[in-house]
């Protein structure tokens, strides 16, 4: 890779996850980081490190970003004691300012090729999830200091690290009076079985299993997926679990461990070696098309191509 | 005691897509009103849809199908 340590510590300085001594070591883990991590060590070091992003998924990362401030703000006027029907517009009204920019005091509302994911479909996808959990059988817990658990970040330690993260919802299963991690998700794949398989075994949905137990000393059955999957004409949304035994989180935690231990080489050696037969998984890597050019060259391209973001899983969203 | 009134209870009927096309800061509240019982409408009319759409399937699957009890798969027993 040929880079030195001087160059990657002025590339991470404003990066508060990084280590400020040891280039290129992160010391505050979140999940998207090391997913990032364990896809490919090269796509980590150009995401998490570089700061590259793909310019075609700002829109759909918008949208997932609005989806779950919008619900948030629903949830937080709900357990305020704001009815149903004035917190769903407050929630509306957030959408509908937000979903696009202002340019000489005109607004905009964000357009893509993407038809799914529209001002409008974000505000049909709230609208229709309010009345899809008008009966829910799910509440939010209130915390110890008298808070609703929405929206929590959380910082574990975790050997020489931080781990962190951030929660959508803590609830209660009026049925069952079990406690749940409720993650929300949006997509445009069709919801079945399958979705909610993929989420065990999952890094992400590990990650904050354990932060459950060790951070809210909550009794937490498991992970609970609440998916929403975005189409052009419709807004459908399922619930699924993803549970952990405590076996399976020691396991987890013991493969953290060594991914951390790999990610510390990685950086004393300046070489976040490419994973090439990770390019083509879930239709094809966005960097793909770069990695196959001449490294003298790729960079070049990447900064034409890419836009600038930092990812610090320490700043709160 | 007086009760509170239902804002979402009496929408105007002025077109959804003339409202996401005004400026969202003048937006009212019966405006959102009227846009919230739209996409309200519009589910209840996709879910009749959609539950119509599988109906039929289940139909077109009855009639032509295999029972179910004699779905089983042979060749996995041991």
């Amino acid at each position: 890779m040929g880079i030195s340590g001087a160059k990657i510590l002025a590339l991470t300085v404003e990066n508060s996850s990084f280590s400020k001594t040891v280039p290129g070591l992160q010391v505050a883990v979140d999940s998207t980081s090391m997913g990032n991590y364990k896809e490919c060590a090269y796509k980590y070091f150009l995401i998490n490190i570089c700061g590259y992003a793909p310019r075609h998924t700002r829109i759909a990362l918008e949208f997932g970003i609005l989806y779950h401030k919008c619900l948030e703000i629903f949830d937080k006027e709900l357990a305020k004691g704001t009815l149903r029907d004035k917190a769903t517009l407050i929630a509306v009204r957030y959408a509908m300012e937000n979903f696009g920019y202002r340019l000489d005091s005109k607004f905009y509302p964000h357009i893509t090729k993407d038809t799914t994911r529209t001002r409008y479909t974000l505000v049909r996808a709230i609208v229709w999830y309010v009345a899809e959990y008008e009966d829910d059988n799910l509440e939010t817990i209130i915390l110890k200091n008298g808070k609703p658990a929405i929206e929590l970040s959380f910082r574990m330690p975790f050997e020489d690290y931080l781990i962190c993260g951030h929660i959508d919802r803590m609830a209660r299963m009026k049925s069952t009076n079990t406690h749940y991690i409720i993650d929300r998700k949006t997509t445009k794949t069709t919801l079945s079985s399958d979705f909610f398989k993929r989420f065990s075994p999952d890094n992400q949905m590990s990650t904050y299993s354990v932060a459950g137990d060790v951070v809210w000393h909550e009794r937490v059955s498991g992970m609970l997926i609440e998916a929403c999957q975005v189409a052009v004409g419709f807004s459908r949304f399922e619930r699924g679990f993803a549970t952990r035994t405590k076996g399976s989180l020691d396991e987890w935690l013991n493969g953290l461990s060594s991914w951390l231990g790999k990610m510390k080489l990685d950086a004393l050696a300046l070489h976040w070696p490419m994973n090439d037969k990770s390019c083509n998984n879930y239709g094809g890597c966005e960097f793909r098309k770069f990695c196959s050019q001449d490294p003298g060259v790729r960079m070049m391209f990447l900064a034409k191509e890419f836009t600038k973001r930092i990812w610090d899983p320490l700043k709160p969203r | 005691m007086q009760q509170e009134v239902n804002p979402l209870k009496e929408a105007s009927p002025e077109s959804i897509s003339e409202l996401f096309d005004k400026d969202p800061l003048k937006l009212t509240e019966q405006d959102l009103t009227t846009i919230v019982s739209r996409l309200r409408a519009d589910r209840v009319q996709w879910k009749k849809d959609d539950q119509a759409k599988r109906m039929n399937k289940g139909v077109k699957k009855k009639g032509g199908g295999i029972p179910k009890d004699l779905q089983l798969d042979l060749d996995g027993l041991k």
